[in-house]
């Protein structure tokens, strides 16, 4: 087990390099220029002293001196927001995501997994309905006009949310249920089949057969079964929602971390995209690991296989 | 799992609430505003978005400082009007007594010299270091002796670390001045590799320099050293004195009536002497290894104690007492200032809001109390609201700018294809044949004035713009058929370029129409965004080009020097003598009316004959105030000094 | 695990079966062919008509049965349209206004009309390129193993730890200027296809280990087992016994991806840097009329017939893409993507 652990951290360090070396070379190489943060034209020796200020006056060397500062988990300096570092920016706005992400994550198990899970036992019914209308709802709806949409509807018709903004309990619910949406389609989409296939294997007919009760049957035996899928979903799931959403930070302005690489990336600010990049590949793999782990934990197959 | 993850999410949810609540303990502001988008910087010499410069008056206070209606200087940091000597060269400023830095200094004259000098070091990076680099005299000189000293600096430094040289950092170091320490030990090394009859010597090759075993490391000290022995003496020459401490004497390049304005912009204003404690070093000299002046960029931080620095200290009605990334700005009023309990508005908070919408429905809902400019995508139904009188909230507001489409006038081909508008003729049918009413009534429907000329008709006192070619696809017609195209035959597909976002889409899409429609020409649309569109811009890779520009200060040279051969932001790439000797003509004329009808006459030069631009209008936008706020005052450039507001709860 | 004899008349007619079993399948089938039907045969009218402007009377109008646009200019702008179509031009006309118009005073219908197409065109080819490359790389790493498998697989996995919408913009921005030139700048066209094959490159991963996974359990089966044994290349081994069982499963797995790029290109689009004006798009025009969700102006139908035609796509592309994924591959592609 601890083998296995460390065997993925040190493939998990190695795939961060490689993620590194491979943004660092699109944002090189794609046209446009970071330094450039008004509308008005840089002036070829501005220019000139900004890239030697921020070490970008050649490439191999910027290469080296940015991966020097990472190894030190200092991410360096960024051009839109000069005043302030690549590290202040992460430790500004990963908590605020984090907290929203695992927020949404957390609805999308608590209401996808029993809307699946009911209308994969239930067959026809209203549970069954809801979920599946919920489930596509997620799905076919962009954000950015759910969003849109709920602002409009709770913050100023009924005045009973704050209009954006973070800090409060009061400004979770909005951007959360907005962030959770396809989330909940998805896991209640996963639970519903992994469900509606672990209650056709024999042994559940089995179980029902020997006369166990039904509730226990779906419960106990299905269920662990039924929830594998959803519990592999979640891995990489947790790390995309906890790193952020534009569309919701933009629409609800959340100050958190999904703006950045999309911003990052439209300005081409190789610090900053750099760092979100290298978080979101970091949480990646963590969730995957831990998942991996609760996957060890929760099927008996692997387990006796673990130990 | 499903109810472990729901205790899990009622204890965030618990934690949230019992955070949110402990954060709350600042009072509330008096008066909550929109900041739009992002606060950039607040650097003041750094700055460029308005959004900034509003905060950066606040919180220092220039030379001179702006009228809150008209924005004609009026007194600031130093009296009004300042002493100017007879040839209009020598201008003289005189400290207030009174003048305080937010921690209780005395404002001083060389407060004001640290800070101009800051803004036009290379370093710095300043978008408005043309300020002083125009205008005050050797300041030019300075900014471009340093600017060499940081090439070859640079090149020095990193070939010092062992990585190869460019041909450009080769090149300066075998012409620029400061690098002859560089070329006298390569000489020396050729003369002693003769002498032993080597080999590997290539004498008079350039490129050979980069690989010579030089002693690139002491070459670099030796460099460097020279440089910052020689930078005191090197600014002397600077035409910037201060014979005592309230006193602050400039002597210019040529007469400037407008410099009291200049001196209002955030980008002079002074800065406090505490910031030296983070310049950084290299060794002991108070430069990079680059060459370059930084200063830690937490500055501008309230909060930031590293080697004894105070914090942000600034000279304004405001100091700054809380800044959240991507949140909100606090302000506070600073005591020592002159007036500090005469300002009514004790403290302001300005909220960041991403999404124009959502501060506009953060407005409505009472959140926040201004709203500097409305730019939600249906604002011509908010223009409509506040012309109609439906809304007493909602003021219209005529601002000194201008949306206009670049011609490209100096390439023959671009991406492979001939570029029509080199001829004149070409220009003037595009300008002619686009009917800026019906873009300014039509499509974007909330009261621009649609624009014949580059400057905005009543922003510039004492200047009237000249008439310009209006509407008229007859004539427009018959000069393409002039031009060697009749009806649009022989012209090449023509490519718009615009950043996509906002209305730029629409209005090209509405221009490209016109032109189809009334010249025969096929437009094809190339939206871009923004940073491939500043790319393509500045290297104009376009044939027309849609760009915006704004005053900076009350003179119409802040529009017309745009078009002058060589202007960095010059997109049209335009060059005419005729045009650039209009404007010398007016930079000497000391009699004001001359000046101006000199200016009128480069303007109609651009405007109705040679047309580089082709403008489209002059914005207006929609400012939000809530009743019960007084003392702000829409004007042509946005720009609200907060030490007039007072609130009515 | 896989049957083997899925390309056997018989077995895709159970496939067939269980397709036309599920009722969400068939009705999302019907929807996608009756819109598919519907705007092709008004794609004459709206190719010429889509970026007709009307800024006189026509700005923003609402939904009228009654034509506002002039007849003129629609006239002028109508190209070649197949003798077959002809009688329908008085109907097309009237309805211009049917669902209002933007703006610019442009007809919604025929922008939804061509943005239907457009999205359709950009999703299909997203999907296309996500299939190539996917089914190649899979399939070479399936069939080689040992260590191509190991290095084509952490590639994938390093491409995974990469967000996708940054891989989608500068996967745009890096493409737009080489691709451009290749395509002759015409930009118009040249735009869709960097928009395909940026959502495409992005997709591919999952089909990529998809088809690794389905490789790497057929060449255990026993046929594979024997024809390697009588001395067949692995080349011929894939065609001949590989590829007829890999159909069904990538197809259905291919069906999914449609939706999602249509997704992704709305998402685009919001960001500014989807389909390129005057083109439209369904997601164009969704996020265009997101402007209408405001207390101040209702120009509902900016909002509501974009988004609701988008979001009908969606849930009928999904289910159709479910429905051949029970039809065509009841088991296997499920535990693949788990």
């Amino acid at each position: 087990m601890m083998r296995m652990i460390a065997r993925r951290l040190v493939l998990g360090a190695a795939t961060l390099a490689c993620v590194y070396a491979l943004t660092f070379l699109m944002v090189v190489s794609a046209p446009g220029n970071p330094l450039q943060t008004s509308e008005r034209n840089l002036a070829p020796e501005v220019a000139a002293a900004l890239r030697a200020r921020y070490d970008m006056d050649h490439n191999g060397r910027y290469f080296v001196q940015l991966l020097l500062g990472i190894l030190r988990l200092d991410f360096g300096p960024t051009f839109q927001y000069p005043d302030w570092t690549c590290n202040q920016i992460l430790a500004q706005s990963l908590p605020v995501s984090a907290m929203l992400g695992l927020v949404a994550i957390l609805l999308a198990v608590v209401v996808g997994v029993p809307l699946g899970a009911m209308s994969a036992v239930r067959g026809r019914g209203w549970a069954s309905g809801l979920g599946l209308s919920l489930a596509l709802a997620g799905v076919c709806v962009p954000t950015f006009v759910t969003g849109s949409c709920l602002l409009l509807v709770f913050a100023v018709f009924l005045r009973v949310a704050p209009v954006g903004g973070w800090g409060t309990l009061a400004h979770l619910p909005l951007p959360a249920v907005t962030l959770a949406l396809p989330f909940v389609a998805y896991v209640t989409r996963l639970t519903r089949a992994g469900m509606t296939e672990a209650l056709s294997q024999d042994y559940i007919r089995t179980a029902l057969a020997k006369g166990l009760p039904r509730r226990q049957v779906v419960w106990k035996h299905a269920f662990p079964v039924a929830f594998l899928p959803v519990l592999t979903y979640l891995g990489p799931a947790t790390a995309q929602a906890m790193t952020g959403s534009f569309v919701v930070e933009k629409v609800f302005s959340v100050p958190g971390m999904g703006q950045h690489f999309v911003n990052a990336a439209l300005n081409r600010d190789p610090g900053l995209l750099i760092a979100t990049v290298l978080v979101f590949s970091a949480m990646v793999i963590a969730f995957n690991l831990i998942v991996d782990g609760v996957h060890v934990c929760v099927d008996p197959r692997l387990r006796s296989r673990a130990a | 799992m499903v109810r472990g993850a729901l205790i899990l999410l009622l204890v965030l949810l618990g934690g949230a609430w019992l955070s949110g609540r402990r954060s709350d303990v600042r009072p509330a502001p008096d008066f909550r505003y929109v900041h739009s988008s992002d606060v950039h910087t607040l650097d003041p010499a750094r700055m460029s978005w308005t959004q900034d410069l509003r905060i950066a008056l606040n919180l220092w206070e220039g030379l001179c400082a702006y009228d809150p209606s008209t924005l004609s200087p009026v007194a600031g940091a130093a009296g009004y009007p300042p002493e100017v000597s007879p040839d209009g060269l020598t201008w003289t400023f005189h400290l207030r007594e009174d003048g305080r830095w937010s921690n209780g200094d005395a404002v001083r004259s060389s407060d004001f010299v640290r800070g101009w000098r800051r803004a036009m070091e290379p370093g710095t990076a300043a978008d408005y270091a043309f300020f002083v680099t125009n205008h005050v005299a050797g300041a030019r000189a300075y900014a471009e002796w340093r600017t060499e000293a940081m090439q070859v600096l640079t090149a020095l430094s990193r070939r010092a670390e062992g990585w190869p040289l460019d041909a450009r950092q080769v090149e300066a170091l075998l012409t620029l001045e400061c690098a002859r320490p560089v070329r006298e030990a390569w000489e020396a090394l050729k003369r002693a590799s003769a002498n032993a009859g080597g080999e590997g010597a290539t004498p008079g090759h350039a490129a050979a320099l980069g690989d010579a075993a030089l002693p690139w490391r002491e070459l670099h000290a030796e460099v460097m050293r020279r440089h910052v022995a020689r930078m005191d003496e090197q600014f002397a020459e600077v035409g910037l004195e201060t014979p005592d401490e309230r006193t602050l004497v400039g002597r210019l390049v040529k007469p400037c009536p407008f410099f009291s304005d200049l001196v209002a912009f955030p980008a002079l204003s002074p800065i406090h002497e505490s910031l030296e404690l983070l310049r950084e070093r290299w060794g002991d000299a108070p430069l990079t290894r680059e060459g370059l002046v930084t200063y830690d960029a937490q500055w501008t931080k309230p909060d930031y104690r590293k080697s004894g620095y105070p914090g942000l200290v600034t000279n304004g009605p405001y100091r700054l007492a809380d800044w959240t990334f991507k949140r909100s700005l606090r302000l506070e009023v600073n005591p020592f200032h002159r007036e500090a309990a005469r300002i009514p508005c004790r403290s302001i908070e300005a909220v960041v809001y991403d999404d124009p919408n959502t501060a506009l429905l953060a407005f409505e809902s009472g959140d926040v109390d201004f709203i500097p400019t409305v730019e939600v995508s249906y604002d011509h139904e908010i223009a409509r609201l506040a012309r109609s009188g439906e809304r007493a909230d909602f003021h219209l507001c005529s601002l000194a700018g201008t949306y206009f489409f670049n011609f490209n006038c100096c390439d023959a081909v671009v991406d492979g294809r001939p570029n029509p508008f080199v001829d004149a003729r070409v220009r003037r049918a595009f300008c002619l044949a686009v009917d800026r009413r019906a873009i300014a009534e039509q499509v974007l429907q909330r009261g621009d004035r649609p624009a014949e000329a580059f400057v905005p008709p009543g922003t510039m006192p004492g200047y009237e713009p000249p008439a310009g070619l209006g509407f008229d696809p007859a004539s427009a017609q018959s000069l393409l058929a002039e031009a060697g195209f009749p009806h649009g035959e022989g012209l090449p597909v023509i490519e718009l370029l615009f950043n996509t976002g906002g209305p730029h889409g629409s209005i090209c899409q509405a221009a490209a129409r016109m032109w189809e429609t009334h010249l025969g020409v096929r437009i094809e649309l190339r939206g871009k965004e923004s940073k491939t569109f500043a790319e393509d811009k500045a290297s104009r890779r376009f044939m027309i080009a849609r760009a915006n520009w704004y005053a900076d200060y009350n003179d119409p040279t802040t529009f017309l020097d745009v078009l002058s051969c060589g202007n960095g932001n010059n997109d049209s790439g335009y060059c005419r003598e005729e045009y650039d000797a209009l404007l010398a003509a007016a930079s000497v004329e000391r009699d004001a009316t001359r000046r101006m009808s000199l200016l009128r006459e480069a303007e109609s030069l651009i405007a109705s004959h040679d047309c580089p631009i082709l403008p489209l209008f002059h914005y207006t936008s929609v400012t939000a105030i809530r009743p019960g706020v007084t003392g702000l005052t829409p004007n042509a450039r946005l720009l609200f000094p907060f030490r007039a507001v007072s609130v009515a709860r | 695990m896989s049957d083997a004899a899925a390309t056997s008349p018989s077995a895709s007619m159970t496939g067939w079966g269980r397709f036309r079993r599920n009722r969400q399948a068939c009705l999302g089938g019907a929807f996608l062919l009756a819109m598919a039907i519907a705007s092709g045969v008004a794609l004459p009218w709206s190719l010429a008509w889509f970026d007709v402007e009307n800024l006189a009377t026509g700005v923003r109008h609402a939904p009228s049965v009654k034509s506002v646009t002039p007849e003129e200019p629609l006239d002028r702008a109508v190209g070649n349209v197949p003798t077959a179509l002809k009688p329908l031009g008085s109907v097309m006309r009237g309805a211009a206004s049917w669902l209002g118009h933007d703006e610019l005073g442009r007809s919604l219908v025929f922008r939804l009309a061509l943005g239907l197409i457009v999205s359709l065109a950009v999703a299909a080819g997203a999907t296309a390129t996500a299939l190539i490359l996917g089914t190649l790389w899979g399939a070479t790493a399936g069939l080689l193993g040992g260590r191509t498998d190991l290095l084509l697989m952490r590639v994938v996995d390093v491409l995974y730890g990469l967000p996708y919408i940054l891989m989608v913009i500068l996967m745009k921005v890096a493409l737009t200027r080489p691709l451009t030139a290749a395509l002759g700048g015409r930009t118009r066209y040249a735009d869709l296809v960097i928009l395909f094959l940026a959502i495409g490159s992005v997709s591919w991963l999952t089909m990529a280990r998809v088809v690794r996974g389905l490789v790497m359990s057929l060449r255990h089966e026993g046929f594979v087992e024997a024809s390697r044994a009588m001395g067949a290349g692995p080349v011929w081994i894939f065609r001949r016994h590989m590829l007829p069982n890999l159909v069904g499963p990538v197809a259905a797995y291919a069906s999914l991806v449609v939706p999602q790029a249509m997704l992704q290109e709305a998402f685009l689009s919001f960001l500014g840097i989807g389909v390129q004006p005057p083109l439209p798009s369904l997601g164009r025009l969704a996020a265009d009329g997101v402007q209408a969700i405001n207390p101040f102006v209702g120009f509902w139908w900016l909002l509501v017939f974009p988004c609701g035609l988008l979001a009908l796509m969606l849930v009928a592309l999904n289910g159709v893409g479910e429905g051949l994924r029970e039809a065509l591959d009841p088991r296997s592609t499920r535990k693949m993507l788990a």
